[in-house]
């Protein structure tokens, strides 16, 4: 498993796509960043022409921004993470020769699904610098720091499985990034939904099922165990999925 | 073909067990969630005293937020989860007032972010969802009796039952629909205020009230009765004795304010925007109408067991004509040098310590129209007087949670930070990465 996990890693990090999509990545967080700054700052001058006494909850108008941004980044970044994994090894045959390592398929599955994460979470520690870039200026609340990165590697770990999940589909990569940006779009847009039906089951199943919903949470501070439990049965469910079909390869001939 | 068949069925099979264990396993979750605040100031998080209202619950409580689904409605959902995660007692839904009117005009809601508690068959309104309005609800919904207010009558007082412009009807309604109960008072029938009054209101007496009706009132106070009255410039009413036992004077004019005035009013209706920092009034943030008030005074020199304190005031442009007629008359009004310059109280809260625990509350209004069938849903004048009465009821049982607001010092950031806060995140990291990514490529090459 772990020799599956370093080829992985290998090839990630001996490959351009890395180094273009964390430069994106990071350089469009960076802008967000930088405009919540600017922002806060501005209004820090609203509030001392209006002589309010009373501080401001940063984490609301300043954390709360950045994290949300940086998830809809991790929307479109994970697909691409994950796009190879399965469609790459199909495309050229070797999937084959993957069958025929001494592991089982889910040690395979779980050392891809594991350095597909290593990638997301090197990508967000590089973005850890912004929150010491901050203490040049103020003191984040590093309790929401902390929830706030979980749950967007808790959110970037289930839209990897569903991205593993549909690079085991096909063997064509883009075809494998456009189905799961389909699918979490999907996932994200019945958030939206629940919100502007009325209160019915309807509406809260599709609140519950929203990948956005349960991130709030996150984004405010709270460590919930139903959020946690969430993306953790949403990976396992997609994973398992992936399972299902790679071993279908097998009696399908 | 068959054994492809029966593989197709095991994979089928397999993924429907697991979507449904993984269900069930979600559900156990939901269904015994448990946060933990991370953040500095602990705002995702109840109070403790909250936390024992609720553990402490042995009901139901089903509660309705009439909202539209935005933003507001989203902070109603944050702060009612929270409920519901510390409570099973507790459920929630949201609907929106304009798509069901006629629920939100069965619970008397009729404006966005009420929202309407249920629970032993009785039922308590808020206006908005906050943790001290939902757990103060859930507090009045525990109690086993419902607080029963009086209305005296018999002396020209406005009638609960009367439906037309002049009648209080309205007002008995909203008591009612907030688990209130409301009963009519003849008190010369009576010996003494009954037993069970939690405040007895008297609302724009005409006639004077008898001596020995004084009396009642006096007595009924003196053992930490509450009363509240609500008085007409003219008429004392035989109250004026009373009043100044609890550091209350009468002003003999009518309030004139010829610059705050309702648009298409004359002078004698003043706008009060100016609020005192009593539980009932502080931060209260709408416009009121007082048509026909009175001034009140506090006197000078009270007792250290007596204190008396403005809950509203007009504006400082206002005066107290007393030259009535002219001003009826002819509709205009001067101020002379002898009549008192506004800002001019038109409600005071009278409170007098009785005993070390208990303690008479008196709070008069210069005026009575102002809830009246013709002017309780003006502007703010329901929400004032539901909200004075509910600030006499509750004293002393209420529980005053205030909003946990984070103290995060802000900043201004300085030519020099402007420039790090760019350069550093936009520029220098994904140069940076870029660099990595030509070096890890040389290496390759070369390898």
């Amino acid at each position: 498993m772990r020799s599956v996990y370093l080829k992985e890693l290998t090839i990630y990090f001996s490959s351009p796509i890395f180094y273009v999509i964390a430069c994106i990545f990071v350089c469009i967080t960076g802008v967000f960043f930088y405009n919540s700054m600017v922002y806060v700052s501005l209004l820090t001058v609203r509030i001392a022409q209006y002589q309010v006494e009373s501080g401001v909850n940063l984490s609301e108008i300043l954390l709360g921004p950045i994290f949300a941004d940086m998830s809809m980044l991790i929307v479109f970044i994970v697909p691409i993470i994950s796009m190879r994994l399965y469609a790459e090894e199909q495309a050229q045959g070797t999937i084959e020769l993957l069958f025929t390592y001494p592991v089982s398929d889910l040690k395979v599955l779980l050392a891809k699904y594991l350095a597909g994460m290593t990638i997301l979470t090197c990508m967000l520690a590089i973005t850890a610098v912004f929150m010491v870039l901050m203490l040049v200026v103020t003191s984040p609340d590093w309790g929401v720091v902390f929830t706030s990165y979980l749950g967007l590697l808790l959110m970037g770990g289930a839209i990897l499985s569903l991205g593993i999940f549909a690079s085991s589909l096909t063997k064509n990569q883009i075809v494998a990034a456009a189905l799961t940006l389909g699918m979490v779009l999907c996932f994200w847009v019945v958030g939206w939904f629940a919100g502007v039906l009325p209160d019915t089951p309807t509406s809260g199943f599709l609140r519950e099922i929203s990948l956005v919903n349960h991130l709030s949470r996150f984004l405010k501070g709270i460590l919930g165990v139903k959020d946690i439990v969430f993306y953790i049965c949403f990976s396992v469910f997609f994973l398992s999925l992936s399972l299902r079909v790679l071993d279908s390869n097998r009696w399908r001939g | 073909m068959a054994r492809k068949l029966l593989y197709a069925s095991s994979a089928s099979l397999f993924v429907v067990i697991l979507a449904a264990i993984l269900v069930i396993v979600y559900f156990i979750a939901s269904n015994h969630n448990v946060n933990w605040d991370l953040s500095r100031t602990g705002s995702n998080t109840l109070d403790a005293r909250t936390g024992n209202v609720l553990r402490s619950l042995d009901f139901d409580v089903d509660i309705t937020v009439f909202d539209k689904e935005g933003e507001e409605g989203r902070r109603a959902r944050e702060i009612l989860d929270l409920y519901v995660t510390e409570s099973r007692r507790i459920s929630y839904t949201v609907i929106d007032p304009d798509a069901r009117p006629g629920v939100a005009g069965k619970y008397g809601v009729d404006r966005y972010g009420q929202a309407v508690l249920v629970g032993r068959q009785r039922q308590t309104l808020v206006d908005r969802v906050t943790e001290d309005s939902i757990t103060n609800a859930l507090l009045n919904l525990k109690r086993d009796s419902r607080k029963v207010l009086y209305f005296t009558t018999g002396h020209g007082e406005r009638d609960i039952s009367r439906e037309d412009n002049q009648g209080f009807s309205q007002l008995g309604s909203a008591l009612e629909k907030d688990d209130y109960e409301v009963h009519a008072l003849v008190l010369m029938r009576e010996q003494a205020i009954p037993q069970n009054a939690d405040l007895v209101v008297v609302a724009g007496p005409v006639k004077s009230l008898l001596p020995e009706e004084q009396d009642i009132i006096r007595n009924y106070l003196g053992r930490g009765g509450r009363m509240l009255i609500a008085l007409e410039p003219g008429p004392e009413a035989g109250l004026k004795g009373l009043l100044e036992e609890y550091g209350i004077a009468l002003d003999a004019g009518i309030i004139v304010d010829r610059f705050n005035t309702m648009v298409g009013g004359d002078y004698t209706v003043p706008v009060v925007t100016t609020y005192g920092d009593a539980p009932g009034v502080k931060g209260f943030a709408y416009a009121t109408l007082f048509p026909t008030s009175r001034s009140l005074m506090i006197r000078e020199g009270l007792p250290d067991d007596l204190a008396v304190t403005w809950l509203a005031r007009t504006s400082d442009q206002s005066w107290s004509e007393s030259d009535y007629a002219t001003l009826i008359d002819e509709g205009t009004a001067t101020r002379d040098e002898s009549e008192r310059k506004g800002p001019l109280n038109v409600a005071l809260l009278a409170e007098k310590k009785i005993s070390e625990e208990i303690k008479a509350s008196l709070l008069v209004f210069g005026d009575t129209d102002f809830c009246t069938n013709a002017y309780l849903n003006v502007s703010g004048n329901k929400d004032l007087v539901l909200g004075c009465i509910k600030m006499l009821l509750h004293a002393g049982h209420k529980i005053t949670i205030d909003k946990k607001s984070a103290q995060d010092r802000p900043f201004i950031l300085t030519p020099v930070q402007n420039s790090l806060m760019f350069w550093i995140p936009v520029i220098i990291i994904p140069a940076l990465i870029l660099c990595a990514a030509v070096a890890t490529f040389r290496v390759r090459r070369r390898s």
